[in-house]
């Protein structure tokens, strides 16, 4: 999915100016990583918990992006748990399963977690809706 | 950015944060917070949209010093739980947010957060907000 990750960086804005890195999208799964960078950091020396709202919300998207063909997408809600602080100076990456869909709406689900996958410092649930057909 | 001294202090205090912090103006007294958006805040190209992780973390943002202000801390509590909820897609143009300190419990305060651009009676998103005060 390399081109794909390219293109996501290329065309979205805020992905590239907070530097995601796609690792693996597709069948509603998104694996999506976000190097510490000083500029992303919190007061603690974590990628700050703003900046992790972000990847979340971009690593749900893409999931549910991955299901679908040619539309558009937009954030419903987003409940987001900062189950403790990311470790300083570390890498995150966020696991998102968009685990069912509809015409209308789907709901996702995400997690993030800095060196062990097994040991997450945030997890998350939101609904998108989706909107209509994009003329491409 | 304009904001007072202490908010500006807060601002300064990590990298995220000042990189937010640009395009943040804050009037009446802490109160009254406004996003100015540059293109970078954009998560779709197609609809010219902001991206609802960026418009999340000014949300939490704004929340966090308010309670930092009235908790008379010099630093953002530990963010716990963040749930949001958009209601209608935003432009690039002002995000303008009301922050309120719903409660100061023992262990956990709690935060509230309404945001609009050109109708202050047309949200487009609401936030909720818990923090965990420090424990002294």
């Amino acid at each position: 999915m390399s081109e794909f990750a390219d293109a996501a960086n290329i065309i979205i804005p805020w992905s590239a100016e907070l530097g995601f890195r796609l690792l693996s999208a597709g069948d509603g799964l998104c694996s999506l990583r976000l190097p510490w960078r000083a500029d992303l950091s919190g007061a603690d020396g974590g990628i700050a918990s703003g900046a992790i709202a972000s990847l979340i919300d971009h690593a749900c998207g893409t999931a549910v992006m991955s299901r679908l063909e040619l539309v558009s997408i937009a954030t419903l809600n987003l409940k987001i748990d900062h189950i403790r602080q990311p470790k300083a100076r570390s890498q995150v990456t966020a696991w998102a399963h968009c685990y069912r869909i509809s015409e209308i709406m789907t709901f996702v689900r995400a997690e993030v977690w800095d060196s062990d996958p097994d040991e997450v410092f945030a997890a998350a649930q939101g609904v998108f809706s989706i909107n209509r057909r994009v003329v491409a | 950015m304009s904001a007072d001294t202490r908010t500006a202090a807060i601002v300064a205090a990590s990298g995220f944060s000042s990189k937010l912090g640009k395009m943040i103006d804050v009037a009446e007294g802490g109160m009254l917070w406004t996003l100015s958006p540059t293109s970078d805040l954009i998560g779709n190209p197609v609809m010219r949209a902001l991206h609802g992780g960026a418009v999340t973390a000014f949300l939490e943002f704004a929340c966090g010093v308010v309670l930092a202000r009235q908790l008379d801390h010099d630093s953002i509590p530990r963010l716990i739980s963040m749930n949001v909820q958009f209601l209608a897609s935003m432009r690039l143009a002002p995000v303008i947010a009301r922050p309120q300190v719903r409660r100061i419990g023992r262990r956990v305060a709690v935060a509230q957060i309404e945001a609009w651009q050109d109708d202050s009676d047309a949200l487009v998103c609401t936030a909720q907000c818990e923090f965990l005060r420090r424990s002294d």
